[in-house]
């Protein structure tokens, strides 16, 4: 077996023994189950309340009753609160993914076993990605079979071909945007001597990119951007957010992810009429964004693998 | 003690220096092919410092260290394939068991039929029946001794141990000595251990030398050395002699 793949299989063999995995699991599963089940409450809720308001204008001798607003919704209206929770604690736990990687190795000193193996740094490298990259996968792919099966619990609307098929990029572009931070903590775990430290940078980058950036570019309160809506908001007039919005604006990670996975969620007539080739063609530039990103991230990992040394305070005896 | 005239580990002037302060100081090292060098120093003296530049994980900042005649910088893939290490107070893996550790390792290095060869190693060092446990619940001698069997795993021809004997009660320090001695006599592997314990250096090394503030100050066979210095009660008196 090609040392890479012996690299990932070991990455994600560890990581399936660690507390933190399953505690990662867990998290994900419950804010699916979570999610659904408000849609449930909600969508039940309005309807009796549609029922009921129906039945009152019958009696009121009204016949020209409006059909219930909600049937016009998709489906998966219901996991909108998902890109949330996958905003706000999924790229948070994906860092500790990242981050665990490296520093998992350090803190037991089997780093200083590894580097005096006989393999390219190239390979380590790859083969802690492609590591990273499972577990992640098998994190996302639980969520988005579990996603699927709770949308059973929904008793008026069931998933059609094209909702799953919507459902499916969603967590494909989740999968993209964990990954990028998940790189931010391997970097991290990789180029700083504490392990605190180690962690506490990346988690500022998430700050920053899940609160700062946005705020700056659409001049929105943190509260207000994380409704998932659908359209990209209007900044408020003024220069100011006009150069942020200008400049700063294809930097915002976060804000891209929550404005397109609301459209593949949220908007039925954006992707139902035009179909999701289309969205991803209006999409593309955030996309390119966000792999750019990730791309760079690699880069920044690579080259700081290649020149890794173990750390002064580790040899001086 | 096997001898000849071919030096396994070489260093011509090799320096280390952190922020413009010297830690190895122009130290010229040779060890011959078979021994078991016993490498001394008090803390801080730069052994661990040594052990790392020769097996490839620090770059000196000037002069040069070879192992079975390859560069550690240049031809450093050479020389990660001709050693072992096990290293200070290693904890491994702990949530995986004894082999899946030494398995791992073993595909790092290249070995094919890894189980085979995991088994094998853990009978040679008499070290079995553990196999299927975690490491996490392993003693430090324990663990050590599983740090051998990841370390002569490719059966290299030179082994580096740094303090191997750092924090075992002494049933685990017997055991260690027992495996190292047995490594020599049986695979005729070099051995390179940094130590700083006199009484351990007596049992098992063939060769002393020692380090002081980065300088080689004494290398000589442990036979010619306790005759040289016959006055002194202990070896530990030899070693503060040497250091005066």
């Amino acid at each position: 077996m090609p040392i890479i793949f012996t690299i990932a299989i070991q990455e994600v063999k560890v990581l399936f023994r660690e507390r933190v995995f399953f505690l990662l699991l867990a998290i994900f599963i419950l804010m699916t189950l979570a999610s659904s089940f408000i849609g449930l409450v909600a969508t039940t809720t309005t309807t009796s309340i549609y029922n009921a308001s129906v039945e009152f204008l019958h009696q009121a001798g009204t016949d020209n009753i409006p059909a219930n607003p909600l049937n016009a919704l998709p489906a998966l209206t219901n996991f909108r609160n998902v890109i949330v929770y996958i905003f706000l604690i999924g790229s948070l736990l994906a860092i500790v993914v990242g981050h665990r990687s490296f520093i998992r190795e350090r803190k037991s000193g089997a780093l200083p076993l590894l580097l005096t193996r006989p393999i390219l740094a190239e390979k380590l490298f790859f083969g802690k990605v492609l590591g990273i990259s499972l577990a992640l996968f098998a994190i996302i792919s639980a969520t988005f079979i579990v996603s699927v099966f709770s949308s059973l619990l929904l008793p008026f609307r069931h998933l059609v071909a094209s909702d799953i098929e919507r459902l499916f990029l969603f967590y494909a572009l989740s999968f993209f945007y964990l990954l990028f931070f998940a790189l931010v903590g391997l970097l991290f775990a990789i180029k700083t001597k504490s392990e605190s430290l180690a962690l506490f940078v990346p988690v500022c980058i998430w700050v920053g990119i899940s609160f700062v950036l946005p705020e700056l570019v659409s001049g929105q309160t943190p509260t207000a951007l994380l409704n998932p809506v659908t359209m990209d908001q209007v900044a408020p007039d003024g220069t100011f957010f006009a150069l942020m919005r200008t400049y700063l604006g294809p930097l915002s990670l976060g804000w891209h992810y929550t404005s397109f996975s609301s459209q593949l969620l949220n908007n039925s007539l954006q992707i139902t009429n035009a179909g999701i080739g289309s969205a991803l063609r209006d999409n593309s530039g955030k996309l390119f964004i966000l792999l750019i990103a990730i791309g760079v991230c690699l880069s920044l990992c690579f080259y700081s693998i290649r020149n890794y040394t173990i750390q002064e305070e580790n040899i001086y005896e | 003690m096997k001898k000849n005239n071919r030096f396994i580990i070489e260093t011509k002037s090799l320096t280390k220096k952190y922020d413009g302060k010297a830690v190895l100081d122009n130290l010229n090292l040779a060890v011959a092919e078979g021994e078991i060098f016993g490498f001394l120093g008090h803390n801080g003296a730069g052994k661990t410092t040594t052990v790392n530049i020769l097996t490839t994980l620090l770059v000196p900042t000037s002069g040069s260290a070879e192992i079975c005649g390859f560069d550690t910088v240049k031809g450093s893939m050479e020389v990660k394939k001709s050693i072992g290490y096990l290293p200070e107070n290693v904890k491994f893996y702990d949530n995986l068991t004894a082999s899946e550790n030494l398995e791992y390792f073993a595909k790092l290095s290249g070995i094919k039929n890894s189980k085979e060869k995991v088994t094998e190693v853990l009978e040679f060092i008499e070290f079995t029946g553990i196999e299927h446990k975690k490491l996490g619940e392993f003693s430090k001698g324990m663990r050590q001794r599983i740090g051998i069997a990841q370390a002569i795993m490719h059966e290299p021809k030179v082994l580096f141990l740094d303090e191997p004997t750092s924090g075992l009660d002494p049933m685990g320090i017997k055991k260690l000595r027992e495996v190292i001695l047995k490594l020599n006599r049986e695979k005729r592997m070099t051995i390179f251990m940094n130590t700083h314990l006199l009484s351990e250096v007596a049992k098992v090394c063939t060769t002393i030398g020692v380090l002081n503030h980065g300088k080689l100050v004494y290398k000589e066979t442990l036979e010619n050395m306790l005759k040289r210095f016959s006055d002194e009660e202990s070896l530990e008196d030899i070693y503060f002699t040497i250091g005066e």
